[in-house]
C-alpha cells in the first residue's frame, strides 16, 4: 500500500514537472552561458560594442554572454551560423547594416534571409560615416572637394574597407548624387584604408568614424562632411553631406540584436526589455561616444521596416556600381 | 613641455615597477608563453578572449598585461618550433628549419637557450627604440604605399629561395606552389572569391595554422612513423642530449646575428602589415649568406636560429610603434590593442605621448621588464622541455596529435580546418618523400596575396603605369636589392656549371 | 631514357598537375588587362609558370642521380588521417572526451608500438590535461560530451 501510494506520488511529481518546465522555460530562461555570435574578427567596432553589450546583459541575465567570433565572407558567415543555430534564446547574434542589408544586396548568393530568418531585438548603436581628406588635398569643404573631382575626372582615389563595404557605398552614393567620379581603391578594412588615406596614397576616405575620428582629431586628416543627418557631437564644426547640397543624403551602420526565428516569444520579449534598457544607460552611451557610435534604440517592427527601407537604397547604389560579389 | 628622455624613462618605471603593474606584466608574459607553446592558439585568439577581463582593470595595468601577452608569444613560439618542428606562428617557421635540426642533434638546450637570450636583446634594444625615435620612425612608415609594399615582398620572396638548402629550382617551384595556395580566398580588389570550391570557410583563404600544421606538424609526424619502423627493437626518434647551454662558440658565433635580425625586425616591424614573419625570412637568407659555414643551414646552424628569433621578437616589439604613436595598428592582433586602449578611453596617436605620459611611458618600461621576466620565465624551463624530448615517441606523438587538433580547431571552430590540415598533412608527407622543401613554400604563401593584391593596388593607382615602382625611390631601392639579390644567387650556380664544364671526363 | 631520380621525376609531375590545376579553374575568373588585372590574370600566369617549372623539374629526373623515394608508411598515413578527421567530425557531434578518446587510440595505433593499457593512461592523462589547459584555464568553447 505504502509502496504504491509512493509510486503514485513519484509519477504525479513527474508529470507535473513535465507539465510545469516545458512553458516554464521562457521563466527559467537563461539556463546555460549564452553565445553571441559576432560575425567579425576580434577587435572591430562591432566587436566591441557587441562586447561592452554583451557583458552588461549577461549580468542583467545572471549567465555569461560569450563572444563567439566568426568572421569571413564580408559578415556573411557568422550570420548564417546565427540563422541556422537552435531557437532556444541562448544564441544572440550583432547584426549589423553589412551583414543584414548590404551583404544579401551585393553577394549573388547568401545562405540566409535577413528578414525572414531572424527575429529582431532592437538596435543598440548607430555609428556614422566621416568624409576626410588627406590634407594635402586642396578643398577645405564638400563643395571645394567636388569642384576639385569636377575638375580633374578620373584623377582623385578614395579608399575603402573592401569591395561591397559601407565605406565604398557611401562614396559611391556621393559619386552619383554629385556627378563626379573618384576611383576606388580597396583595402583590407577599415585599419589599412585609414593608414592609406593617412600617408596620402589616397586622398579620400568616407570612413567609419570609430576608426577615423583619432586622426581627424589629430589634425591629420581634414574631416570635410559627415554622413548622418544631424551633424556628430564629436565634431560639431563639421557639417553633414545633407546640409551641404544633398538633402536627404544619409550613410551611417547601424548595430542591434537578433535571435533565430522560432526564439520564443517570452524570451525575446525579455531581451528587448534588458537590452533597450542598457543601451539607453547613461554609462553605455558614454561608452559608446568614446567608440564614435551613438546609442539609439528601436522595436523589432521598427527594424524590419529599416532593414526593407535600406535593401532598397543601397541596393540601388550596389546595382549602379556594379558591385557583385561571390 | 620638453622632458628629456632620461625622466620620461623614469616616470615609466615608476610606473612600471608597482606591485600591481608587475602582477599584472607578469600574467601577461605567463600567459603569452603558454599560448605561444600551444600551436594555433595564437596572440589574436588569447588577447580576445582576455580582453574582457581588462575591462574592469585600470588602463596602464590592462595595456602591459596585453603587451606581455603579445610579445610573450614570439617567445613560446620558438620553443615548440625547436622541440617538435610544430610552428606556433609565422614567423616561428624559419625557427623549425635549424631549431628542429638542432634539437634532432641533441642539441635543444643550446637552440632554445640562444632563442631567448637573443630575443631578450632585440626586445631590450627595440624598447629603447621606441622611447626614442618613436614618432619620427611611425611617420617613415606611412611613406610605404602599395608599391613600397610590392617591391618589398618581392624581395622578400626571391630571398626566401636562398632558405632552400637543396635543389635551388625546386625550392622556386615551392615559391610558385605557395603563391598559389595563397590565393584561395577573397580577391581584395574585385571582391571575388577564388579556388574555394564553394566553401565558406575557405572564403578568408587557407589558414596559416592550418597549412602549418599540416605541412610541418601531420608531415614530420608521419616521416617519423615510417623511419621508427625500421628500427629494429631500439626507439630511433628517442633524442639523445648533450649541454643544456650554448658553449662558446655558439655564443661568439651568434653575436653578429642576433644585432643583425634585431636590426632587420626593427625594420619590418614598424612598417604597418610587414610583421615578424618578413623579418624572420629576411634574416635567415642574410645569416646563410653572411655565414662562413652556410653548409650548416638546414642542418642545425645555431645562426638560423639566433638570428630569426632576434628579428621576430624586434618586429613584435617595434609593431608597437605606429600603434601608439599614430593610432595606425600594423596587424590585426594591433588592432585589438588599439580596441583595447579605445574602450578605455584612450586616443591612441601622438596625444598620448602628451596627455597621458605615465601610461605611455609605463607601457615602455614595463615591455623590458617584460622582456625579462620571459628570459627568467624560460631559461630555467630548458631543462623541462628537453626532458620531455626523451619520452619515447610513441607517446610523445600522440600528445603532439592532440594539440595540433584542438590548436587548429581552436582558431575557428570548423572541422573543415581540421580536414585540409589532413590534406595538408599528406602533402607534406608526399613533399618530404620527394624532397621538396616546405619552408619556401609557406613563406610564398604568407606574402604572395600581400604581393599581388599591392601589385594591383599599385597599378590601379597609377592608372596603369608601370614605371611607378620604380620612380618612387623606396620602390626602387627595394627592386635594386632584388635584382643584386637575384644575381647573387644565380652566379654561384652559373659557375658551379661552367667549371663542371671544363672538368670533362676522360674520352668524354 | 631511365628515371634516375624518382622524387625529381614525381617532384616534377606533381608540380605539373597543380600548374594545369590552377590554370583550369582560372578560366572562369575575368582576366582583365595588364594594367587593370581581374582576378584571373595572377592565378593563371602563376599555373603556367608552375606547369613550366614542372617540367624543367621532372627533366632533372633523368639526368641527376637521386636517392629514391622509399616506401610510404600506409598504416600510419591512413590511421592518423583517419584519426584527425574522426576528431573534427566529433567535437561537435560527440563532445570534446569521445572525441579526444577515439583519437588518442587511433593515433596511437599509427606507431610501431602499441599497449593498451599503455595507450589508456595516456588518454586519461592526456584529456584531464587538456580539459584543464584548455577548456577550464583558456575558457575555450567545447563541449564536453554529446548531452553537452
Amino acid at each position: 500500500m505504502r509502496a504504491r501510494m509512493s509510486g503514485v506520488l513519484l509519477a504525479g511529481l513527474v508529470l507535473s514537472a513535465a507539465v510545469v518546465s516545458f512553458p516554464a522555460l521562457a521563466q527559467n530562461y537563461p539556463v546555460k552561458p549564452i553565445r553571441l555570435v559576432v560575425a567579425f574578427p576580434p577587435g572591430g567596432s562591432t566587436d566591441i560594442i557587441a562586447r561592452l553589450v554583451g557583458q552588461k546583459l549577461g549580468e542583467r541575465l545572471g549567465q555569461q554572454v560569450i563572444v563567439d567570433n566568426r568572421g569571413g565572407a564580408g559578415g556573411t558567415l557568422g550570420t548564417e551560423i546565427a540563422a541556422k543555430a537552435t531557437p532556444d534564446g541562448h544564441t544572440l547574434t550583432m547584426g549589423t547594416t553589412s551583414t543584414h542589408v548590404i551583404a544579401p544586396a551585393a553577394y549573388v548568393k547568401v545562405n540566409y534571409d535577413p528578414i525572414r530568418d531572424f527575429e529582431p531585438l532592437t538596435l543598440v548603436a548607430s555609428t556614422p560615416y566621416l568624409l576626410v581628406l588627406h590634407p594635402g588635398v586642396k578643398a577645405n569643404n564638400l563643395k571645394e572637394f567636388i569642384a576639385l573631382a569636377k575638375s580633374q575626372p578620373g584623377k582623385l582615389n578614395f579608399a575603402s574597407a573592401g569591395t561591397g563595404s559601407t565605406t565604398q557605398l557611401a562614396m559611391e552614393m556621393l559619386n552619383r548624387a554629385a556627378g563626379i567620379d573618384i576611383m576606388h581603391i580597396p583595402y583590407n578594412g577599415n585599419g589599412p584604408a585609414g593608414t592609406a588615406v593617412l600617408g596620402g596614397q589616397v586622398q579620400a576616405l568616407f570612413g567609419s568614424m570609430p576608426a577615423v575620428l583619432p586622426h581627424a582629431q589629430a589634425g591629420r586628416v581634414r574631416p570635410i562632411a559627415v554622413g548622418t543627418i544631424k551633424r556628430s557631437n564629436a565634431l560639431p564644426n563639421v557639417p553633414t553631406v545633407a546640409e551641404s547640397g544633398f538633402p536627404g543624403f544619409e550613410v551611417s551602420l547601424w548595430l542591434g540584436f537578433f535571435a533565430p526565428k522560432g526564439t520564443p516569444k517570452p524570451v525575446l520579449a525579455r531581451l528587448q526589455k534588458e537590452l533597450t534598457s542598457i543601451a539607453t544607460s547613461p554609462e553605455m552611451g558614454a561608452q559608446f561616444e568614446k567608440n564614435g557610435a551613438s546609442a539609439v534604440t528601436n522595436t523589432p517592427a521598427e527594424m524590419n521596416k529599416l532593414m526593407k527601407a535600406e535593401l532598397d537604397k543601397y541596393g540601388k547604389v550596389i546595382k549602379a556600381a556594379g558591385i557583385q560579389l561571390k | 613641455m620638453e622632458m628629456s628622455l632620461l625622466s620620461n624613462l623614469a616616470l615609466g618605471f615608476q610606473t612600471a615597477v608597482s606591485l600591481q603593474n608587475l602582477t599584472y606584466c607578469f600574467i601577461g608574459v605567463f600567459v603569452g608563453t603558454l599560448v605561444g607553446v600551444l600551436p594555433g592558439i595564437g596572440p589574436l585568439a588569447a588577447i580576445a578572449m582576455l580582453l574582457p577581463a581588462t575591462f574592469n582593470l585600470p588602463p596602464v595595468g590592462a595595456l602591459i598585461m596585453l603587451a606581455g601577452i603579445y610579445y610573450g608569444t614570439q617567445y613560446g613560439g620558438s620553443t615548440t618550433s625547436i622541440l617538435v618542428n610544430l610552428p606556433g606562428e609565422s614567423a616561428s617557421v624559419v625557427t623549425c628549419i635549424d631549431g628542429y635540426q638542432m634539437a634532432k642533434n641533441g642539441r635543444a638546450g643550446p637552440a632554445l637557450a640562444i632563442a631567448a637570450v637573443g630575443s631578450f636583446f632585440a626586445g631590450s634594444v627595440c624598447t629603447l627604440l621606441i622611447a626614442m625615435a618613436g614618432p619620427p620612425l611611425a611617420e617613415i612608415a606611412l611613406k610605404f604605399g602599395a608599391p613600397e609594399y610590392f617591391s618589398l615582398m618581392t624581395m622578400g620572396l626571391i630571398a626566401s629561395a636562398v632558405l632552400a638548402s637543396g635543389s635551388m629550382l625546386k625550392a622556386i617551384a615551392m615559391i610558385f606552389l605557395g603563391l598559389l595556395f595563397g590565393i584561395v580566398g577573397t580577391d581584395v580588389n574585385s571582391g571575388m572569391s577564388r579556388f574555394t570550391f564553394g566553401a565558406s570557410g575557405l572564403a578568408d583563404g587557407l589558414s596559416f595554422v592550418v597549412v602549418a600544421m599540416g605541412l610541418f606538424g601531420f608531415g614530420e609526424i608521419l616521416s617519423n612513423l615510417e623511419k621508427g619502423q625500421d628500427a629494429a627493437g631500439r626507439d630511433l626518434l628517442t633524442n639523445k642530449i648533450e649541454h643544456l647551454y650554448p658553449t662558446w662558440h655558439d655564443i661568439k658565433v651568434s653575436t653578429g646575428s642576433i644585432m643583425r635580425g634585431t636590426a632587420i625586425g626593427a625594420f619590418f616591424g614598424t612598417l604597418p602589415g610587414a610583421g615578424p614573419t618578413i623579418s624572420a625570412f629576411s634574416t635567415y637568407a642574410l645569416e646563410k649568406k653572411l655565414a662562413k659555414n652556410p653548409q650548416d643551414f638546414g642542418k642545425g646552424a645555431i645562426q638560423g636560429v639566433a638570428g630569426p628569433e632576434s628579428a621576430n621578437n624586434a618586429a613584435a616589439q617595434c609593431a608597437f610603434i605606429p600603434t601608439l604613436t599614430l593610432g595606425i595598428p600594423g596587424s590585426g592582433t594591433m588592432a585589438l590593442m588599439l580596441g583595447a586602449l579605445t574602450i578605455q578611453g584612450i586616443a591612441p596617436g601622438p596625444q598620448v605621448m602628451t596627455q597621458r605620459p605615465e601610461l605611455f611611458w609605463g607601457l615602455i618600461a614595463s615591455m623590458w621588464i617584460g622582456n625579462a621576466m620571459l628570459v627568467i620565465l624560460n631559461l630555467p624551463l630548458i631543462g623541462l622541455w628537453v626532458k620531455l624530448l626523451t619520452v619515447p615517441y610513441r607517446m610523445l606523438f600522440p600528445a603532439i596529435v592532440v594539440f595540433m587538433a584542438i590548436g587548429v580547431y581552436s582558431v575557428n571552430n570548423l572541422d573543415l580546418d581540421i580536414y585540409m590540415t589532413v590534406f595538408f598533412g599528406l602533402m607534406g608527407y608526399l613533399f618530404q618523400k620527394l624532397k621538396c622543401e616546405p619552408a619556401p613554400l609557406i613563406l610564398a604563401f604568407v606574402l604572395g596575396p600581400l604581393m599581388e593584391e599591392n601589385l594591383r593596388r599599385a597599378l590601379l593607382i597609377s592608372r596603369g603605369d608601370p614605371t611607378v615602382f620604380f620612380t618612387r625611390p623606396i620602390s626602387a631601392t627595394f627592386l635594386i636589392l632584388t635584382i643584386l639579390l637575384l644575381i647573387v644567387m644565380i652566379l654561384p650556380n652559373i659557375r658551379k656549371k661552367r667549371d663542371l664544364a671544363y672538368q670533362e671526363p676522360p674520352g668524354g | 631514357m631511365k628515371i634516375t631520380s624518382q622524387e625529381d621525376f614525381w617532384a616534377g609531375i606533381m608540380f605539373i598537375a597543380f600548374g594545369l590545376l590552377a590554370i583550369y579553374i582560372s578560366q572562369d575568373y575575368p582576366f582583365g588587362t595588364t594594367s587593370r588585372m581581374g582576378p584571373g590574370y595572377f592565378p593563371t600566369w602563376l599555373g603556367i609558370i608552375m606547369a613550366v617549372l614542372g617540367v624543367m623539374v621532372a627533366a632533372t629526373g633523368f639526368r641527376i642521380k637521386g636517392e629514391g623515394v622509399g616506401k610510404f608508411a600506409y598504416k600510419a598515413m591512413v590511421l592518423l588521417s583517419v584519426a584527425f578527421v574522426f576528431f573534427g567530425w566529433a567535437i561537435d557531434h560527440l563532445g570534446f572526451v569521445p572525441a579526444l578518446f577515439v583519437m588518442i587510440f587511433l593515433a596511437a595505433a599509427a606507431g610501431k608500438e602499441f599497449h593498451f593499457k599503455e595507450v589508456l593512461m595516456m588518454s586519461v592523462f592526456l584529456i584531464i590535461g587538456s580539459w584543464a589547459l584548455f577548456i577550464w584555464g583558456l575558457e575555450l568553447p567545447f563541449p564536453l560530451f554529446w548531452w553537452r
